[in-house]
């Protein structure tokens, strides 16, 4: 088979190409430490999620921001129709320079949890618990979007993210955050 | 009769025997059976154009906010889900049908073995998409106790009427016996060809197949195993990601389902109108036998941002994508450099300026040329696409549809329009009418989807998201990036709108052709001058059609036999997931 | 002003009626499309009660002290509505919303943000708000908002006008829609212009269903004959070709650095 060429060189080039683009991707897993949304959010079905049954599953919780350290906090999402909760209504607000674990679960349908304008972007898949941390270094007010088709409501699906100055975090940490904080100590600490 | 004058010698046989007329016939009189079922599945596939086109102008103006008043937000996702549906399953698998039921014949010089395989196949076809389309309808009104509003993916939980399901099972079922009749008159020519090598047409429509029967395999199993029956009650729960997994099993080769036959317009039929010849024969059917090879079992790069799928499964997903690109880009060379060649030919000189001697006044060539152009482009953000961690920055934005606007949207849908200017007038025996209006559309087309794809791009990277009938929200605003928000609105509605009006003007040309009388002299034919480089320099193996097909199959065994394996220990066959059905009040199946 | 109580947590009866939340879409949906709410003799407030199915005029509350508002109450057959959806009271009027416990979380939101209540979904949560000065105030409730799920409180004696569709959003305001509307007319006159003249003659032709209708249609003479000349295969490098493709190769390496290092790279992004 006689080929020509120059169809040679553009093969190699092609070659080179696709090569490359790997390579930029692993650089990216490896680098920067980028990893994928995977299994490791362990599975929950849809029925405890709506139910607000909590204490029925180990690998979630009632929704709301957790401080697990200094600078890391643990963010409990419910994805419903059409609403998040947190964050549809009253934003999700944590300081910046945290590093932040969100857990996200669906009570119903497929949604979508997307931090607009940032790489935060998964699905929310009902059986299953999207586990993954992101780190906030600078202040903004970010919108969740549910971009994955759910019904009728689903263009009202939205919600904020806003990172904070540090300073201003403690003074608005809400009543609601404290009582979470304190509901989940008494009940044992964190699970 | 026509008479036959003395000077039309046969070029090819350099004889000086005038040419027979029935060699000259048109294929609507060559292969009648054929050509009418050719008719009959561009009128369904044309008809499926224009009416989800109209619905793709409701969505670019209501989403947009340009104009809200066709129907209300909720109504929107029926009308994506018609679109959708309409256009990428129903217009492309009838074209598809068409067109290739037309090459094989062409190709292999013969009708079908049996003629009512084909047209039960047809049959099959028809009423799947009756089925899934007056369910989809019916989302419309409240009355009815039908509706689909579950968009051209059908995820579940949501849930759709069955006869939602059971439509699309038929359309795929359809597309099965309509290959059947394909591959039995290429068992009937072998026979009778044993040495031959495979004709090029032929062997181009043969090897989609494969690929076509490998891929259907996981959506066959999704819908019947597991959708239908429980749409109908039978079954209680299914799981969302193994249903995911199936589809998109099928839903990334769908996509080259829809490319190939482009490809085949653009090698052999693209050449020849240019007034050239294929550069070559041999590498098209590599380029083709990779994409029987590679086409399934990538399906994870549609799932990258899923959770519930190891990380490891997608990078493979990826690799392979990655590969895939290949045989796209020995396309870009082979079909570039046929044109080279057809340009030199017609006088052109130069290093660029072949390009000016290029017919581009007929729209048969600059539609297949416009197409191969914009598909150059919409395989860079398909590249972006494949890359497992930048995928986080376009997932479910407005980018993706950017991306495929460009993709089946004008290399294959372009091209769709441009070969039909070409083929219409060979299988109804009419000239081709409203000439001028024809020569515009393609460029048409391109003006608007380039307007409107280059703002979808850009919002998606500041976060527009797709599937979405008002993407503004009151909670926050989109970063600003260069153009502004605002802008990019505007570009895609104009745009959608373009794209409208260039649709129009395809319908228009193809009812006044329709129209026009039968017979006498076309200004077209089926001649094919030989490839520079024939299928004689093609090594045989590539002809091998059951090692390719075995090959593909244990390809998609390795990348989906364990993660679906895996899926079924975690339970995925007895989840707890119920339905949320979208259907009107009156019809709850759970 | 609310009362969260958040140790008590019922159970709420959502999984029930969630089946029953894409039936309300549709139906809402459809219905506005159908033409199908009823008829409105009442105003809509500019559009804003026009896709609420179970507005039924102004409900008159004044002389009271304390209002009550059902917040979960069926509305087109599912219950995203509030019961009921328009009422008319007396300034220094306190309006307590009462979740009804039915169709999962929901909200108080004030069209022009002067309130929002928590999202809520138990039987008996409140929301109150006293409405001291005389005017109109529209809310919502944010996850059924599209669903229907508005009210309209209004204060005082307020002339109420009359219904209307709902308003246009013209992205660019009334340039965007004036350059669409000279787009379109121009593509419009073109069209016709280039349809009418092709049209004309294709009609002409139509009409005497042109040329010899006898016999088979006959294809034309190959394509050989319009060649200049014939270039061989060993004749033949397609350096225009190889300069095309490394410009595009060029192309997409650049934009593929851009996207990933500029694009990619800039933002938050998820790293475990």
């Amino acid at each position: 088979m006689e080929i020509h060429r120059y169809e040679k060189a553009w093969f190699v080039a092609g070659m080179v190409l696709i090569v490359g683009f790997i390579a930029t991707v692993v650089y990216g897993a490896v680098g920067p430490g980028i990893a994928m949304v995977d299994d490791s959010g362990g599975q929950v079905g849809a029925n405890p999620i709506a139910n607000e049954n909590y204490d029925a599953v180990d690998n979630f919780r009632e929704p709301g921001v957790y401080r697990t350290g200094e600078n890391s906090f643990d963010i409990y999402v419910v994805a419903q129709r059409f609403a998040f909760v947190p964050g549809t209504g009253e934003p999700i607000r944590i300081p910046a320079g945290s590093e932040v674990t969100f857990y996200v679960a669906s009570a119903d349908v497929t949604h979508g949890f997307n931090l607009a304008g940032t790489n935060v972007n998964v699905m929310v898949v009902p059986g299953q618990v999207s586990e993954m941390t992101a780190r906030f270094d600078e202040t903004g007010t970010y919108g969740i979007i549910c971009h994955e088709y759910c019904g009728a409501g689903h263009h009202d699906m939205a919600g904020t993210f806003e990172v904070v100055p540090q300073s201003q975090y403690d003074h608005d940490a809400t009543s609601d955050d404290r009582e979470l904080l304190r509901a989940a100590l008494t009940a044992g600490g964190e699970r | 009769m026509a008479t036959v004058t003395p000077d039309e010698t046969d070029t090819e046989t350099g004889t000086e025997e005038p040419l027979l007329d029935e060699e000259r016939n048109a294929f609507v009189d060559k292969f009648p059976n054929e050509a009418r079922l050719t008719r009959l599945t561009f009128l369904v596939a044309f008809g499926a154009l224009g009416i989800g086109g109209f619905f793709g102008l409701i969505q670019a103006l209501h989403r947009t906010g340009a104009f809200r008043g066709f129907v209300s937000s909720s109504d929107y996702y029926t009308v994506l889900t018609g679109h959708g549906v309409l256009l990428a399953l129903v217009f492309t698998t009838f074209f598809i049908s068409g067109f290739f039921n037309w090459a094989i014949t062409r190709s292999l010089g013969r009708g079908s073995v049996d003629r009512r395989v084909a047209w039960s196949g047809f049959t099959m076809l028809l009423v799947g998409t009756v089925l899934a389309a007056v369910a989809i309808i019916g989302g419309f009104f409240p009355n009815v106790p039908l509706s689909a509003d579950v968009l051209f993916t059908f995820y579940p939980p949501l849930q759709a009427h069955p006869a939602f399901y059971v439509g699309a099972a038929l359309i795929v079922v359809g597309s099965w016996v309509v290959g059947l009749d394909w591959f039995r008159r290429f068992w009937a020519w072998r026979s009778d060809n044993p040495d031959e090598r495979i004709p090029l047409q032929a062997f181009m429509v043969l090897t989609t197949m494969i690929m076509w029967y490998v891929a259907t395999i996981g959506v066959a199993v999704e819908v019947v195993v597991f959708l239908i029956p429980w749409s109908l009650g039978l079954i209680q729960t299914v799981d969302p990601i193994l249903a995911r997994t199936l589809f998109w099993f099928f839903g990334h080769p769908v996509v080259y389902f829809w490319l190939l036959p482009a490809y085949l317009g653009w090698y052999t039929i693209m050449p020849k109108l240019a007034g050239g010849r294929l550069f070559s024969d041999p590498l098209a059917r590599v380029v083709f036998v990779l994409f029987v090879l590679l086409s399934t079992p990538v399906g994870f790069h549609h799932q990258y941002v899923d959770p519930g799928i190891p990380e490891g499964f997608k990078f493979v997903a990826m690799t392979n994508t990655m590969f895939l690109l290949l045989p796209s880009l020995l396309t870009a060379f082979t079909v570039v450099a046929s044109l080279e060649h057809a340009g030199r030919q017609q006088g052109g000189t130069g290093r660029f300026g072949w390009l000016k001697t290029l017919p581009w006044g007929n729209p048969a060539f600059s539609g297949m040329a416009l197409a191969a152009l914009m598909f150059a482009a919409g395989g860079f953000s398909g590249m972006i696409n494949a890359g497992m961690n930048i995928n986080y920055l376009v997932h479910n934005t407005i980018w993706i549809p950017g991306h495929f606007h460009l993709t089946v949207g004008t290399a294959f849908a372009l091209t769709a329009m441009a070969l039909a200017y070409w083929l219409v007038p060979q299988i109804t025996g009419k000239r081709l009418q409203l000439r001028g209006v024809a020569a515009l559309q393609p460029y048409m087309w391109f003006l608007g989807m380039t307007l409107m794809s280059n703002a979808m791009h850009r919002a998606g990277l500041i976060g527009v998201p797709r599937r979405t009938a008002e993407p503004q929200y009151e909670a926050f605003s989109y970063a600003q990036s260069v153009g502004g928000y605002g802008e990019m609105r505007i570009q895609i509605a104009i745009g959608g709108t373009l794209l409208f009006v260039a649709l129009v003007m395809f319908l228009a040309v193809m009812f006044a052709t329709i129209l026009a009388g039968k017979g006498g002299q076309l200004e077209v034919n089926s001649e094919f001058p030989e490839p520079l480089s024939g299928a004689e320099d093609a090594p045989k193996v590539l002809d091998d059609l059951r090692l390719w097909a075995v090959f593909a199959l244990l390809l998609v065994a390795l990348a989906y036999g364990f993660p679906i394996y895996s899926m079924i220990q975690s339970g995925a066959l007895d989840p707890s997931i119920p339905a949320v059905p979208v259907s009107i009040a009156g019809w709850l199946p759970i | 002003m609310s009362k969260r109580t958040s140790g008590q947590r019922g159970p709420s009866r959502r999984a029930v009626l969630r089946g029953g939340a894409g039936i309300a879409a549709t139906a809402t949906g459809a219905s506005a499309l159908a033409g199908t709410a009823a008829a409105q003799p009442q105003p809509s407030f500019d559009g804003w009660l026009s896709d609420v199915q179970n507005y039924n005029g102004v409900i008159d509350r004044t002389g009271r002290d304390e209002v009550t508002v059902r917040v979960g109450v069926d509305n087109g057959g599912q219950p995203f509505g509030f019961g009921p959806p328009a009422i008319q009271i007396d300034p220094g009027t306190t309006v307590v919303w009462e979740w009804t416990g039915r169709g999962n979380q929901h909200n108080v939101v004030d069209l022009d943000g002067a309130f929002e209540s928590e999202l809520a979904s138990e039987a008996g949560y409140t929301f109150e708000q006293t409405f001291e000065s005389e005017g109109v105030t529209k809310y919502y409730c944010a996850p059924h908002r599209a669903l229907g799920m508005k009210g309209v409180v209004v204060t005082g004696d307020v002339e109420l006008g009359g219904g209307g569709g709902q308003p246009f959003e013209p992205p660019g305001g009334a340039f965007g829609l004036t350059f669409m509307g000279i787009l379109l007319g121009l593509s419009g006159l073109a069209g016709a212009a280039i349809l009418g003249a092709d049209g004309y003659r294709s009609y002409g032709a139509w009409k005497e269903k042109v040329t010899d209708v006898e016999g088979p249609a006959v294809e034309s003479a190959p394509e050989e004959e319009t060649v200049e000349r014939t270039i061989g295969h060993d004749a033949f490098d397609p350096t225009g070709t190889a300069a095309l493709l490394v410009g595009y190769f060029l192309i997409l390496v650049v934009l593929w650095i851009l996207m990933y290092f500029v694009e990619f790279l800039g933002g938050p992004t998820i790293i475990g």
